[in-house]
């Protein structure tokens, strides 16, 4: 009885998980070691979008506004754009030094890299928004949610 | 700097050559700090700068007028202010702005043994931040679970308060709590886990519901609650947090971090309970709440090596004198006959270690090791206890192409010894003979990723218990997500577990009633599945709703259940001659809104039923709805946050002594209800709280305790078989019996609270 009718609860949120997708140009993502070489043929300022799996706000950015069609045209034209699990276990080699995934206890760890870009004050949130000029200095970082209209704003900022 | 000169050189043209116009300048920072990217915008001209490195923009050739200058940046409040240009004056501004709360997740989580985050792993593991927590602070985070839906702390005594954790409907000794991964706390020492960790030092708590978790021992057939303490790289350096409420009880957490030398970071933290005021609003001659005083130091050691490889070491001591009883007991009629009162003294220390093997391959070695004694009077009845428990636990941890493998082995060790015959030598039950149980296990895990959208765990465990030979618990996860906003998780296992009545059946030692154990006791076997279902919805500026079902079905063999209706001066222990159930649905509902308004709402429906003969029987202390919420509103610009939590339980059914009891069978529909405001001027590290809990003034019947006024049963009659006798001083032919209970004793009041942090 009782199985029947989580059953039919069950269906009708199966049938909320098929919805279909809008075709549209999507954002443009580069990993790291791809940027020395993308930066010698064109000097671009970098976004680093340190984001995690688990992170509810970090999806939010990912499925909302890096979707948004104007932020996606901007980025793709004036940024190069990573996003970066900080939990990533891959070793990564950027400038001349090898960065890798680290436990910090028995069921955490955090990318060694992730902390070198994010960590303000001491603190790494997720997400947190890295940006870096195209020397790779890195000019501003921010740990916390922006809304669009917020990531727009920093885009023009950095522009300018 | 370049661009300074420049903007003076350009200025300083401006100014010779349209000196007409007005130049407006200055500086933007934030905590007296320059912001750098900062937008000015003159909204009437239509005009804007940004801010440089040091915080200065220039708007120049600005005609006379009067203008709105706006100025904004991610994470601040928009500043905005009106300024009227004139011929040749030029207006210099130095701009504060004040911070905005930041909307993200500071911690790190991660589920199941492994080091997979929660969404990606096939088991669903709920996950609860202090923060969570925080929106109805409690004292300990015993009490603290009454905010989870589907988990319950249940009084099992209303004199000395002790507990235990329901999950989905089964009954404590099903739970098992975890520090840091491990199984340190279990037996007699369920609710001390809870109870006594500073609320400092907690980075998160895990819960998962049901076996799903049989890769931590086979015994978690209802659940688990894993405490994650903190890491010191994301610790505060110092943290205070305390409350009171007009109960006049106290509650002080302090934590802090300091770093030895170069590479030793050690994390302190401290957690002092007091509660020395006897309260007696029922009238029943006993205390509403035990008298408590608590003391717990927790210090956990981070070592760094050399690759990142891990090692911590922590350890904690938690001391506790506890009593309950009549208003006018003290310590002088512990044990005696005269004046009825439940004292009990806890001791406890616990040692957990971490160390990542020097080896390119991970392997990662777990230690842990904790002593527990009790030192305790049930009215005259004496019950001293010493529980130690040893674990090790060797994990080797690899990728090979799409499966991610687990292999390990561990060790459990407990020794448990009392001064009741459940500790006699079986040749003569005057020798003592502690009880000593060896549980060696290997475990394997693979974690396949088929593809980007199905993914399958396999699990196995193999223990060989000292007493009760070889137990299997296989274990199969299944996680199929079609896209990133829905999620189907179908898990399934079995779990086995060996009661012990002592440690785990608080009802055993207090009241009149005789144990009876008529046979041999066997272990417990329990098949399990459970589905779930996550969708989410994202929407900007940072909207989302998150829905989470779940339905469980689990079967259990055997199921040792105390029996208090067959002989009411009796509490009888026996196999089950049939089967136990235990089924229900589950939702939560999870709500953010751009203004920042939080929702989280749940509620489960349980069906738990044991069959014997074909006669289904609903346990004792089983209800079959349950109820949370937790809702937070900010108050735009005035740093004030409302916090609205509370639970709803439907009917419990409760141990009456017999029919003539005038005690109702079932408690009814109850609710407790809380109120909090926080306050936190933007900037600061300074949290003042305060509320009302309890809104509702929810306190169970008063005649909960039966013959309250004759607790050692002085004046009852028995007959030939011990049965109370109707007598006109007894017209229900009842004894004194405290285990009929519930809710807590307490009622609507208020509390205050600060908090304080230095990062």
């Amino acid at each position: 009885m009782m199985f029947k009718r989580s059953f039919h609860i069950l269906l009708f949120f199966m049938m909320m998980a098929f919805e279909v997708a809008n075709a549209q140009p999507s954002l443009k993502t580069v990993d790291f070691e791809d940027l020395p070489t993308l930066q010698s043929s064109q000097e671009k300022p970098v976004l680093v979008f340190l984001t995690a799996d688990w992170c509810r706000y970090c999806k939010n950015v990912e499925q909302t506004s890096f979707r948004e069609p104007e932020i996606v045209k901007q980025l793709n034209e004036e940024f190069y754009v990573v996003i970066f699990d900080i939990e990533s276990r891959k070793s990564i080699e950027f400038l001349g030094q090898e960065y890798r995934y680290k436990s910090t206890g028995l069921n955490t760890g955090v990318h060694e890299l992730a902390e070198k870009l994010g960590t303000i004050e001491g603190v790494l949130n997720t997400p947190t928004f890295v940006v870096m000029d195209s020397a790779m200095n890195i000019v501003f970082q921010y740990g916390g949610y922006m809304d669009s209209q917020q990531i727009l704003q920093l885009i023009a900022a950095v522009n300018s | 700097m370049v661009k300074i000169i420049i903007s003076v050189v350009v200025n300083l043209i401006a100014t010779g050559v349209f000196a007409q116009l007005t130049t407006i300048s200055g500086t933007v920072s934030g905590n007296s700090d320059p912001i750098e990217f900062a937008n000015i915008y003159l909204v009437e001209a239509e005009r804007g700068a940004i801010t440089n490195a040091d915080g200065r923009f220039f708007i120049e050739r600005v005609r006379p007028g009067t203008y709105t200058l706006r100025v904004s940046f991610v994470g601040y409040q928009p500043y905005e202010k009106k300024i009227t240009a004139s011929y040749g004056d030029d207006i210099s501004l130095d701009i504060e702005l004040e911070q905005l709360d930041v909307r993200g997740e500071e911690i790190v989580v991660t589920g199941t043994l492994k080091e997979i985050s929660r969404t990606k792993s096939p088991v669903p593991v709920e996950v609860f931040s202090p923060a969570y927590f925080q929106m109805n602070p409690t004292p300990s985070l015993y009490d603290a679970m009454q905010n989870v839906n589907g988990v319950r702390p249940q009084l099992n005594c209303s004199v000395c308060n002790t507990g235990d954790i329901h999950i989905n409907g089964l009954e404590g000794p099903y739970t098992m709590v975890l520090i840091d991964g491990m199984p340190i706390v279990s037996g007699l020492s369920t609710v001390y886990g809870l109870s006594g960790i500073p609320n400092s030092m907690i980075e998160r708590v895990e819960i998962v519901k049901g076996p799903a978790s049989t890769l931590y021992g086979s015994e978690a057939v209802g659940g688990l609650i894993n405490v994650i303490t903190k890491k010191p790289s994301s610790a505060p350096t110092f943290m205070v947090d305390g409350m009171s409420s007009n109960w006049m009880d106290l509650n002080l957490d302090l934590g802090g971090k300091f770093a030895l030398g170069q590479n030793v970071d050690v994390l302190t933290g401290v957690n002092l309970f007091n509660y020395t005021n006897p309260i007696d609003n029922n009238n029943d001659g006993f205390t509403d709440i035990t008298i408590q005083e608590r003391a717990s130091l927790f210090q956990k050691w981070s070592i760094q090596r050399d690759e990142g490889r891990l090692f911590t070491v922590a350890g904690r001591y938690l001391y506790e004198d506890r009593w309950g009883g009549e208003m006018d007991w003290t310590k002088e009629h512990r044990g005696g006959t005269e004046i009825y009162g439940e004292s009990i003294y806890t001791r406890r220390w616990e040692l957990i270690s971490n160390y990542q093997l020097p080896t390119t391959e991970k392997l990662l070695l777990s230690l842990s090791y904790n002593h527990h004694t009790q030192d305790s009077y049930y009215g005259d009845m004496g019950f001293l206890a010493d529980q130690r428990i040893g674990f090790a636990q060797l994990t080797w941890d690899t990728e090979l192409n799409n499966h991610s493998i687990m292999v390990g082995s561990a060790l459990r060790y407990t020794y448990y010894d009392d001064n009741t015959p459940a500790t006699a030598s079986s040749e003569d039950v005057n020798i003592n003979k502690a009880d000593e149980v060896w549980l060696p296990g290997i475990f394997v895990q693979d974690d396949i990723t088929l593809n980007e959208n199905n993914q399958l765990l396999l699990g196995l465990r193999y223990d060989h218990n000292s007493r009760h030979g070889n137990i299997f618990t296989p274990r199969f996860a299944y996680k199929w997500s079609p896209n990133t906003k829905n999620i189907f998780r179908l898990n399934a296992g079995t779990g086995f577990r060996v009661v012990n009545l002592f440690t785990e059946d608080h009802a055993i030692l207090t009241g009149a009633r005789k144990v009876i154990i008529q046979e041999e006791l066997n272990p417990e076997q329990s098949y399990n599945v459970n589905l779930n279902y996550e969708h989410k919805i994202f929407g900007d500026g940072g909207r989302y709703i998150g829905i989470d079902a779940t339905t469980w079905y689990t079967w259990f063999n055997n199921q040792i259940l105390p029996d208090y209706e067959t002989n009411s001066n009796q509490i009888i222990y026996s196999n089950l001659e049939g089967h136990g159930v235990t089924q229900g649905v589950s939702l939560n509902v999870d709500v953010e809104l751009p203004n920042g308004i939080k929702l989280m709402a749940g509620g489960s429906f349980i069906d738990v039923y044991t069959s014997e003969n074909g006669e289904r029987t609903q346990p004792l202390l089983t209800e079959r709805w349950t109820g949370t919420w937790a809702i937070g509103f900010p108050i735009a610009e005035t740093g004030l946050k409302i916090d609205y939590t509370g639970n709803l339980y439907g009917p419990i059914k409760l141990p009456v002594l017999n029919d003539s009891d005038p005690r109702p069978a079932k408690s009814g529909w109850w609710s407790l209800q809380n109120i909090q405001f926080t306050w936190q001027q933007s900037g600061s590290q300074l949290q003042v709280f305060g509320g009302v809990k309890n809104l509702l003034n929810f306190t169970p019947p008063s005649n909960s305790i039966a013959r309250s006024f004759d607790p050692f049963d002085k004046n009852v009659q028995f007959d030939g078989n011990g049965n109370p006798m109707a007598t006109p001083n007894n017209p229900h032919a009842l004894t004194f019996d405290p285990s009929y209970v519930f809710a807590p004793n307490q009622g609507i009041r208020g509390f205050l609270g600060i908090r304080y942090l230095i990062r």
